[in-house]
């Protein structure tokens, strides 16, 4: 048997040919790029710029990592949660994204910045009435609708984010709103507006304003927890002159939880419509516009989030113990499973919220936000450290958060050609 | 380096065929790496030459020298990063050939290790230098790759590598 008959041509060759690479190859290599070279790679084909920005393609499927999250305090600029390899977290204080908007570059000072929300990697955020679309990775942002809500003293928004309807290949804002001067259902509805044509309208919506909470975006769908609207308006009077400050408007929450004497025992709080029980996990659809139910019980849920790609809830005993349970199978309701369950002492009221961010891939450590900040929560030994410390109680906005390099051009605002359809009448 | 081929010692040995017709043998137990010839060997269709029509005899050679280091027991970890140092500071067009060869014989960590190879030779690069490098024709308009510049004008600023390899 012949072996090794080397044919000098082979061996060195000077110029070997350009093979005709699979995609998946490409793709691979790509994979292995930061984010700075991919973005530049954009402009290298059509294919490429597909691949690199498309949520959906192979690659940006390979190049997704944990999900991170972004918080900002205050109206503040915005920060980002990162796990890391061994156990911990970086804290990174992003670049303000509006300072490479183009169209409000030099507008406004220092605006009260608002998390609204986050979809495929984009964020969504406000400035006064103005709101934009940002994505942290590319540093992409662009004002894409606005919405005079958002600065009136009378509206209260309490919960709500973005979604995308593939179908269509459009996003959508949704707000759960009430209005606090007003005394009936007039007053109280679910605004969703498409960034593509930019016009509010309001939609019928099973659940009780007041209760909305929390706005976490899966498969396009916005998650938010919530009661249905029964007993509709009994707990009003408690609502009438309580919020002052206009910082209060996005957290509801933002207020004392009752504390101390026999008003603040379990039937209280069981009753009580800002702070009591949330007993519904309901979702939004974006292409047909209705509302689901995920998850009904007894229990209190205190906050959605997402741990291991999973819709995740954090649910209370009263005075007892907070479980963390994540849906396995996303929008089966019979696949909840419990996660952990913190028994932990520090965990304590008031239970205004109690997110589960995310874990790390190891499931070693979760990472939960709180009234009074960030704990990273130790399920192993029940142990619990703080990462952050608010300085103003229940002043914070936390989104999870996965990178994404997509570029939301398409959903330019436009002054003269917008401005009219946007308008709604808002009493 | 050519094989030692004994055939007193009783190893079960595989023919593979370059697409020049060059004939390397190796060990079975080495050449499994590859789970295409393994697929093969254990559907009993490696009696004969395994032909690899698309992997040409340079591109062959550093395939089995890849898979004879990373399969003998007698090299250490340090010893084995060393070797894939080593083994890619070649061309990125060898690379790339390396690339489809392993894609082909699917060997995963040749795979890994080129990928991130050629993904470290080009992240500093222009697009029009990676168009090269890939042999692709640009289908934007100008004013459509000035449209793409303009979205993230922080990427295509700094030192940017133009070198072909």
């Amino acid at each position: 048997m012949k072996q090794y008959q080397r044919r000098n041509r082979s061996l060195q060759a000077q110029n070997p040919r350009i093979p005709d690479l699979p995609n998946e190859i490409t793709i691979a290599i790509l994979a292995k790029l930061p984010v700075r070279s991919l973005l530049r790679f954009k402009n290298v084909s059509k294919q490429w710029q597909s691949w690199i920005s498309n949520p959906e393609s192979d690659l940006s499927k390979q190049r997704r990592r944990s999900s991170k999250a972004i918080f900002n305090q205050n109206g503040g600029s915005f920060h980002l949660i990162n796990p890391k390899e061994d156990d911990k977290f970086n804290f990174q204080t992003l670049e303000n994204p509006l300072s490479e908007s183009r169209i409000y570059k030099d507008k406004y000072s220092k605006p009260y910045l608002r998390l609204l929300g986050s979809c495929d990697g984009l964020v969504l955020i406000s400035a006064n009435k103005h709101i934009f679309l940002w994505n942290p990775a590319t540093r992409f942002c662009n004002k894409v609708i606005e919405l005079h809500l958002l600065t009136s003293d009378e509206h209260v928004i309490s919960a709500g984010g973005l979604c995308f309807g593939s179908s269509k290949n459009e996003y959508k804002v949704l707000f759960y709103v009430y209005n606090k001067s007003v005394c009936d259902t007039d007053g109280a509805y679910a605004l969703v507006a498409s960034l593509k044509d930019k016009k509010w309208r309001r939609i019928d919506c099973p659940c009780d304003m007041f209760s909305a909470r929390d706005g976490i975006t899966m498969h396009g769908r916005l998650h938010s927890r919530a009661n249905l609207d029964n007993n509709y308006f009994n707990m009003h009077e408690n609502l009438v002159g309580r919020y002052k400050d206009e910082h209060l408007r996005w957290n509801p929450d933002n207020d004392n939880e009752p504390m101390d004497g026999e008003e603040s025992g379990e039937s209280k709080w069981q009753n009580h419509r800002l702070f009591g029980p949330r007993k519904e996990v309901i979702c939004f659809d974006a292409i047909s516009e209705k509302f689901h139910s995920l998850y009904k019980n007894d229990n209190a849920i205190v906050g959605l989030g997402v741990l291991n790609d999973c819709l995740c809830m954090t649910c209370v005993e009263f005075d007892k113990r907070l479980e963390i349970l994540v849906m396995k199978e996303y929008g089966r309701k019979d696949s909840w499973t419990s996660l952990f369950v913190i028994r932990n002492s520090e965990i304590t009221r008031p239970y205004i919220f109690y997110r589960s961010l995310f874990m790390s891939n190891n499931g070693k450590l979760a990472l939960i936000v709180r009234h009074n900040g960030v704990v990273a929560y130790y399920p192993k030994n029940d142990s619990m450290q703080d990462i952050l410390e608010l300085r103003y109680q229940n002043d914070i906005s936390v989104i999870t958060y996965v990178e994404s390099l997509i570029s939301p051009i398409e959903y330019y605002w436009n002054e003269e050609q917008h401005i009219k359809a946007n308008e709604i009448n808002t009493h | 380096m050519a094989e030692a081929a004994s055939s007193t010692i009783e190893k079960n040995n595989l023919t593979l065929k370059s697409s020049y017709g060059d004939e390397f043998v190796l060990e079975e137990s080495i050449a499994i790496q590859s789970v295409t010839i393994k697929n093969m060997v254990e559907d009993g269709c490696s009696s004969s030459v395994i032909p690899l029509s698309k992997v040409d005899t340079g591109t062959l050679i550093k395939v089995i020298e890849y898979m004879k280091m990373h399969s003998s027991t007698s090299s250490n970890e340090e010893e084995i990063q060393n070797f894939d140092k080593e083994f890619v500071r070649i061309s990125i067009k060898t690379i790339l050939n390396i690339l489809e060869a392993a894609n082909f014989l699917d060997i995963r960590s040749l795979l890994d290790l080129c990928a991130e190879a050629v993904a470290n030779r080009i992240k500093n690069k222009t697009p029009e230098v990676v168009r090269k490098i890939f042999n692709i024709t640009s289908d934007f308009t100008p004013e459509e790759e000035a449209e793409i510049r303009n979205e993230t004008p922080w990427a295509f600023e700094g030192d940017l590598d133009h070198s072909l390899d």
